[in-house]
């Protein structure tokens, strides 16, 4: 039988636009509520003989699709309660990094002086400082969970048991941010 | 006399041809859910990778109508490829990245079981599955008794695509389309 055609074919375009994106979440909660964390360190110290530094973590994950990036950070003035002595050279810090089994452990990498065990006098409170100089993306290869495509940023912050301090509190805060180009 | 009623058959034959185009001849038609003929269904994924939500989707809709038993309706797809980006072309959106789930229903006289999905796309699969020509539906039953684009009588093929925001991709744009035509085999 002829066939007669009334309409036959249907096209559909596709059009995929990827923006670039820079993420920061909280190592402990590597999710969307996690995002642009607050992560707080308390140390508390009591004077002591022969007593270890007391020590105080936050952890975070950098993700982006961006090849030209940079973590910096910013202080910002201490207020001390005490006044206790204490001075921001007083309190170490050292940072370290580590890659999920999908991300480029090499994404970024410490820029000196943040490269060893410094202390947060160096990140200035006027300005902010590089502390990651990144030159990959930080996925490695496709990962549909998010699980293993994170590039980690470890920060510790220590400060010695010293009878040279007075009881008081001493704060700062460090503000990390991810920026591109 | 007998010639005479043998003309006058093939007149009234060819009369009713003309009033009735349905009726003499099989056809079939493409349109989209508003019914309009030849569509062009835009995809549009304009995104950025994040935690959550983590996957892209797009959803949209054909009606088919034939008036003949056997039809069928075939795909060919051309990309996505990359238009403007940087990076390692592994890291490029590929077809395969792209699932794509099809679901057929018949309205109005169009019976469910008239047009069958034909393997792998029965079932989610990717968009590496659609080549050149590559068969979708095959149909074994008519829609109904017309085609024209308003007639209630169709099947409408439902189509789901969707895109993990995956970090890893290439930032830039890509661009490809798969056309659907409707063939008698």
């Amino acid at each position: 039988m002829p066939m007669q055609t009334f309409s036959q074919t249907a096209t559909i375009p596709i059009s995929i636009t990827v923006n670039g994106n820079l993420t920061i979440s909280d190592a402990n909660n590597d999710a969307s509520s996690g995002k642009n964390p607050t992560l707080n360190v308390n140390i508390s110290i009591t004077p002591d003989l022969g007593a270890a530094a007391a020590t105080g973590n936050a952890n975070f994950r950098i993700r982006t699709n961006r090849s030209n990036w940079k973590l910096i950070a910013q202080r910002t003035s201490e207020v001390d309660t005490g006044p206790t002595n204490i001075s921001a050279s007083d309190v170490g810090l050292l940072i370290t990094t580590q890659a999920g089994s999908k991300a480029n452990p090499d994404a970024g990498s410490l820029v000196a002086p943040f490269n060893t065990k410094t202390d947060i006098s160096k990140i200035s409170t006027s300005t902010p400082v590089n502390v990651i100089s990144g030159k990959l993306k930080t996925s490695r290869e496709r990962d549909n969970t998010n699980f293993n495509n994170y590039f980690q940023v470890n920060t510790q912050y220590s400060i010695a048991p010293d009878f040279f301090y007075q009881p008081g509190t001493w704060k700062t805060t460090v503000t990390y941010n991810l920026v591109s180009p | 006399m007998h010639q005479y009623k043998k003309k006058y058959i093939i007149f009234s034959f060819i009369i009713f041809a003309f009033l009735k185009p349905e009726n003499a001849l099989a056809c079939f038609s493409i349109t989209d859910d508003f019914n309009s003929p030849d569509p062009v269904l835009n995809i549009t994924f304009n995104f950025e990778p994040d935690l959550e939500p983590f996957r892209e989707c797009w959803s949209g809709a054909l009606r088919i109508r034939s008036t003949k038993r056997n039809w069928r309706l075939v795909a060919t797809r051309r990309g996505p490829n990359p238009a403007v980006n940087q990076g390692d072309s592994s890291d490029n959106i590929k077809p395969s990245d792209i699932s794509i789930e099809f679901e057929v229903k018949g309205f109005g006289e169009a019976q469910a079981d008239g047009a069958i999905l034909v393997s792998p796309f029965s079932s989610e699969t990717d968009l590496s599955s659609i080549r050149n020509g590559t068969l979708i539906i095959s149909g074994v039953k008519r829609s109904g008794g017309s085609c024209t684009i308003h007639n209630p009588n169709f099947y409408k093929l439902k189509k789901k695509l969707c895109l993990f925001r995956d970090y890893v991709f290439n930032t830039g744009y890509y661009n490809g389309d798969i056309s659907y035509i409707l063939v008698a085999p």
